[in-house]
């Protein structure tokens, strides 16, 4: 039987796969960790698909228990130098997205059944893999919320100018 | 162990295929540090400038 941690992280996932794939329907997070996932993919799905696409564009993916296949052979490597962090968990999910992609480039159907295999393998991934990790790191919401979350309206970009603005004028007087 | 048949090892992938595997392990595991390591500065730089929030 499945706990409430796994129909947590597979909500998780679903809401993640449906998101990175435009889905239409799909209205607002429903929760605050599905939002800020949702936020992040924007940046950091690009970044993946960028630089892993060279690689997946040489086998072909053309069911779900080959994309399943791959995601846990990636995963068991990933995670092989014994050291995890919220980075690389996020990662679950952006490599889990273009699997996904890579699915319906290779023309299979995605019907709800096969969103919901993909859901399901990266859940179970995480949850017989990195959720003692997770539960010691604050969990989704004390620890990733933490560390993800922007709370203030200040950007990275605008952080990062004022930082070199305080650099400048220490440079100048000293 | 007498009368244990030993365990089926997994089947093997094709080389194209484990190659791809590492090298999108070790493109994940950068892009997850990096991304890390980020938050880590960006976090800090709130507290220092806006120790507030």
């Amino acid at each position: 039987m499945e706990t409430a941690d796994f129909y947590y992280v597979y909500y998780l996932a679903q809401d993640y796969l449906q998101y990175v794939l435009q889905e239409s329907h799909l209205g607002p997070a429903q929760t605050r960790v599905a939002h800020v996932l949702r936020n992040i993919a924007s940046s950091l799905q690009d970044q993946t698909e960028e630089a892993l696409r060279p690689f997946l564009d040489r086998i072909d993916i053309t069911s779900v228990a080959v994309a399943k296949r791959i995601f846990n052979g990636v995963m068991e490597e990933k995670f092989a130098d014994g050291n995890t962090n919220w980075g690389r968990i996020m990662t679950i999910f952006t490599f889990g997205g273009l699997l996904t992609k890579k699915l319906q480039e290779h023309g299979v159907q995605l019907t709800g059944e096969e969103k919901e295999q993909i859901s399901y393998f990266i859940t179970e991934y995480i949850i017989n893999n990195k959720a003692e990790w997770i539960d010691a790191n604050g969990g989704w919401e004390n620890g990733f919320l933490t560390k993800f979350e922007r709370r203030s309206r200040l950007s990275f970009s605008k952080i990062t100018a004022m930082f070199i603005a305080v650099f400048t004028l220490f440079r100048e007087y000293y | 162990m007498p009368g244990k048949t030993p365990r089926k090892a997994a089947a093997p992938t094709a080389p194209a295929e484990a190659e791809v595997v590492s090298e999108c392990a070790l493109q994940l595991r950068r892009i997850g540090d990096k991304w890390n390591l980020r938050q880590k500065i960006l976090n800090l730089l709130t507290k220092l400038f806006c120790p507030e929030t």
